[in-house]
């Protein structure tokens, strides 16, 4: 984003609250407008009739017992600061420095008020209230029951109740945001860079507030260093403010977000505390599960309940679950705003499940392994609906998997029968604490509503694809094209891909939920299938032959057995003739639109395994073998798949063991930099051994399921899972994640203690 | 933040309770601060620079109040600093305590942070703060103790020494060592030549 640069652009610094909570009194911008080098400056009372609240982005589900508060972010703070770094106001001057410079000669006058940082504490009576025209913090109350919770509970062998906290953490992408508008008056035209995973929408709503026509404006989301969630989040202040700016001015703007601004500017995920029990026969089977929670969704809640939403979807795991009661309360903070990141709510539905099935195998004494299985959905049991709403509003329904295939490779791999008696007691003789972890999850991917495709033959033979989401490094221009050459018969770099640039396709939705290989995937075979056609049926009239009897390849059709061929690209020069006579109704040219929605979500599964080593006085760990075993589908480019898996996989050991977001109880983050806030380097991510299990999706012609998340989802599960089988200690249990060295050598010296009081 | 510590003086406590009210010893106790004046009744205003890490010379405008005076016994101090980088306010509770002919100053601080300071300078803030207090406390002390010292030195009963000693010190106390040792020298010089004009 910062390679664009436009003549006489301009450059914009914002300035930020430093306090989480407050009545903001006053902005005084005169100093700011004085300082040589600015040339404008604004604050909420400058924007007029264009300063409104953010759209709602996701509405509530159509769920029965539901109760949602909707409070959406403001392009700048008036009235009151809710999250320590909400915009306050922008100064625009010749360049970056001259901005900043500016930006801190901006007086701000605010009345601190107490914050909320915690979530329990925040829904008390006499919490400070964040939003006034709400009665409380309370910004959404669900309840999904599927079955009789309380019959389960009844006739149970066992019932496990425990207490879990799931934090998470920001993104980390290595590009920041940044949007550079350029408003040309001339030519009526807007023209916006933006690092959004959701050029489309975007450009729709840029559109709606700016009072243009759809027509005039252009979103271009150029090939972005990694997204993984926040960028989906759409509307963000700067992105609604950067474009009026320009054309206000009637000169480019360009304002990057700084690392430091990033961790309040951009949106996060954070936290939740369960409170869960299982119900289980004396066999291990699962009767029922029970789930309340709370969970932070920061000061606003644009992107409405999709991630506790994919909590309560995703806790169901592969597993079979007669009976389900899952609650949850959404809770307003003063912590920059929650929306998805990498995972989005699953890992913390798959920490809690997974969590319980291992106390569950320990006061059994039933295998880890073991236990899973025996719960496992058959391959036979599917479609599987599990009666309650997923994030799509679509009842949550798996369409197909072979879960103890899965396991089956997994365990072997890791060779998990032998780990006991060989490797651990091995471990266990030389003094070392040694563990092994396997854990399963799955994954809803592939979501709809739909996406779409232009595929182009031109005279050249050059075959161009075009398709309306963002790429942000998944390998969508050799997936997409992939697709598209294996129709037409020619070499994958033969084929041109476009993505996220709005004047060249603008039907569609975005990057986002893993369904960028199922969903946009699919729309560029649908087009790709529709050009082959043309191809065959123009062809098949050039060379006079059946289209039975024709080939494509290497860029040529071919009449087998006679060698009489055409180019692909003569053959579209052919379809768009300067005389003669063209069929009426005919298309001219060598191309076609194709869009794919899919009925609903595809699940993908997994299960993720690990030998992991502990060092009790220290606290470090060493990951010793990790091994994941995934479906999603039929997979497109083994080599992308498996990109998509170590990525998440890193992601997850950051989550698991060193990323966290720490805030004071004045809502203040403590880590705002690289330096404090910790992400996994290449010494803690170990060599990712995968293999792949294709259970076809019956959801899409294509047969693939999404895998984007995967690698993320079950790491602090295993962890978890690892490090009790390593240090063995009796009622060392893990209930938390994040750990950290601290954390870990505080819960093994409480466990020591408890075990041994003297 | 938390900070809580106590510091030992060489001077009575009264001195030291008198010696805090005064401006200009209260910004030595205040290190980095730039200006600090007295505004109001226990009011004082002023500018002071700090750098806590990767936060360099951060200027933040203080206001400081001081309430619930009991002379010589104890003080709170309110802080109110705000600056670019951040703010830092809080109360700084200081209770006095008799020892060996000296004062023992027991003080705590609760102390919220926020902006840059925080985000960024957090991991640092417990030791720069300490040592922004000792620093600070060590500046005062010395000041308090040279403030002190002239009025306890030996000085020859004779009321021409006295009177030329009124004459010689100046009207408030020397802000240096060498400023005290200049006066100790003319002082000293002026006993002699008395002491010579009386013989």
């Amino acid at each position: 984003m910062d390679d664009v640069h436009l003549d006489g652009m301009l450059h914009a610094a914002f300035v930020r609250s430093d306090y989480a909570h407050g009545i903001l009194k006053g902005v005084d911008l005169s100093a700011a407008l004085e300082h040589p080098g600015v040339i404008a400056a604004y604050a909420a009372q400058d924007l007029g009739d264009y300063w409104e609240p953010g759209p709602l982005l996701v509405p509530p589900p159509p769920i029965e017992r539901l109760e949602f508060h909707a409070a959406t972010q403001v392009p700048l703070a008036r009235d009151k600061v809710r999250h320590v770094g909400e915009p306050i106001a922008v100064i625009v001057a010749r360049s970056r420095y001259e901005a900043e410079d500016g930006a801190a000669l901006v007086e701000v006058d605010i009345d601190p008020l107490p914050a909320v940082s915690e979530l329990a504490p925040g829904l008390e009576p006499d919490a400070p209230r964040i939003h006034d025209q709400f009665e409380s913090n309370l910004a959404a109350h669900v309840i999904q029951e599927k079955g009789a919770w309380d019959e389960a509970r009844a006739r149970a062998h066992r019932v496990i109740k425990r207490e879990f906290v799931y934090d998470r953490g920001a993104s980390a992408p290595m590009e920041n945001r940044g949007v550079v508008a350029n408003w040309d008056a001339r030519s009526r035209e807007l023209t916006v860079w933006d690092t959004t995973q959701a050029p489309i929408p975007i450009r729709n709503g840029l559109a709606a507030m700016l009072g243009l026509p759809q027509s005039e404006v252009r979103v271009i989301a150029p090939f972005i260093g990694g997204g993984f969630g926040p960028k989906i989040m759409m509307f963000y202040p700067e992105e609604v403010l950067i474009p009026w700016i320009s054309m206000r001015l009637g000169r480019p703007v360009k304002w990057i977000e700084d690392r430091q601004e990033s961790f309040f500017a951009t949106t996060q995920e954070r936290g939740q505390a369960h409170e869960a029990e299982i119900a289980v026969d004396e066999e291990g089977r699962i009767l029922g599960v029970r789930d309340v929670f709370l969970t932070d969704t920061g000061a606003y809640n644009p992107y409405g309940l999709t991630i506790p939403i994919n909590t309560q979807c995703t806790l169901l795991g592969p597993y079979r679950v007669p009976n389900y009661y899952t609650e949850f309360r959404m809770v307003f903070t003063n912590k920059p705003i929650c929306t998805p990141v990498r995972g989005a709510g699953r890992q913390h539905g798959v920490f809690v499940m997974e969590r319980l099935l291992d106390r569950a195998a320990d006061e059994l004494g039933i295998d880890r392994v073991e236990i899973r299985r025996l719960n496992y959905l058959n391959p036979d049991e599917f479609p599987h609906d599990h009666e309650i709403i997923f994030q799509d509003f679509s009842p949550l329904v798996y369409d197909s998997g072979n879960y103890a295939e899965v396991m089956d490779r997994a365990a072997e791999m890791i060779d998990y029968a032998g780990f006991a008696s060989g490797e651990g007691a091995a471990a266990r003789a030389q003094g070392r604490h040694v563990g092994i972890g396997v854990v399963s999850y799955v994954e809803g991917t592939g979501i709809g509503p739909y996406e779409g495709a232009r595929v182009t033959i031109e005279p050249s033979g050059r075959v161009n694809l075009v398709t309306g989401v963002g790429t942000q490094g998944q390998g969508h221009f050799t997936s997409f094209a992939q697709l598209v050459a294996e129709q037409l018969g020619v070499g994958t770099e033969d084929v041109e891909v476009v993505t996220g640039d709005t004047a060249r396709f603008a039907w569609g939705t975005g990057t986002f939920a893993s369904r960028g290989a199922v969903v946009a995937g699919n729309a560029c075979h649908a087009a790709a299938v529709l050009v082959r056609e043309k191809v065959l049926a123009l062809a098949s009239t050039v060379l006079e032959a059946a289209v039975e009897d024709l080939e494509l390849a290497h860029g040529q059709v071919r009449v087998a057995g006679s060698g009489a061929s055409i180019s692909l690209g003569d053959l579209a020069a052919r379809a768009n003739p300067l005389r003669g006579a063209v069929t009426p109704g005919a298309e001219p040219g060598l191309e076609a639109t194709a869009y794919f929605g899919p009925e609903r979500g595809a699940t993908a599964n997994g299960v993720h395994a690990m030998i992991l080593e502990v060092h009790p006085e220290t606290a470090e760990i060493d990951i010793l073998r990790y091994v994941v075993v995934h479906d999603c589908g039929r997979v497109i480019n083994p080599m992308i798949v498996e990109g998509q898996i170590h990525g998440g996989v890193a992601h997850g050991i950051g989550n698991s063991f060193y990323e966290q977001l720490v805030f004071d109880e004045g809502a203040q983050l403590l880590n705002a930099s690289f330096m404090d806030y910790l992400l996994p380097t290449a010494t803690d991510v170990p060599t990712i051994e995968t293999a792949h299990v294709e259970t076809p999706s019956p959801l899409n012609p294509l047969g693939v399921k999404g895998v984007g998340e995967a690698g993320a989802i079950p790491v602090g599960a295993l962890f978890a899972q690892a490090l009790e089988d390593a240090l063995d200690i009796d009622g060392f249990e893990v209930r938390e994640m994040p750990l950290s060295p601290n954390r870990l050598f505080e819960l093994i010296r409480d466990a020591r203690e408890k075990d041994d009081p003297c | 933040m938390l900070i809580e510590s106590e510091f030992t003086f060489d001077v009575p406590r009264e001195a030291v309770f008198d010696g805090l009210m005064d401006p200009e010893i209260l910004a030595g106790a205040l290190p980095g601060t730039e200006r600090l004046e007295l505004t109001g009744d226990d009011r004082y205003e002023g500018q002071m620079e700090v750098s806590v890490g990767p936060v360099t010379a951060a200027r933040f405008a203080v206001v400081v109040e001081l309430k619930n005076r009991v002379r010589p016994e104890s003080f709170d101090m309110h802080v109110d600093g705000k600056g670019k980088a951040g703010f830092v306010n809080g109360i700084a509770n200081v209770v006095l305590e008799e020892k060996d002919g000296g004062a023992v100053m027991k003080y705590r601080a609760d102390l919220q942070v926020g902006g840059r300071v925080a985000s960024v300078g957090q991991r640092l803030l417990d030791s720069v703060g300490k040592a922004m207090s000792k620093q600070g406390l060590e500046a005062v002390s010395q000041s308090l103790t040279a403030r002190l010292e002239p009025a306890t030195e030996s000085v020859p009963q004779s009321a021409a020494a006295g009177a030329e000693l009124a004459a010689a010190s100046p009207a408030s106390p020397p802000a240096t060592r060498r400023g005290r040792l200049r006066l100790y020298l003319i002082v000293a010089i002026l006993l002699a030549l008395v002491m010579v004009a009386l013989l």
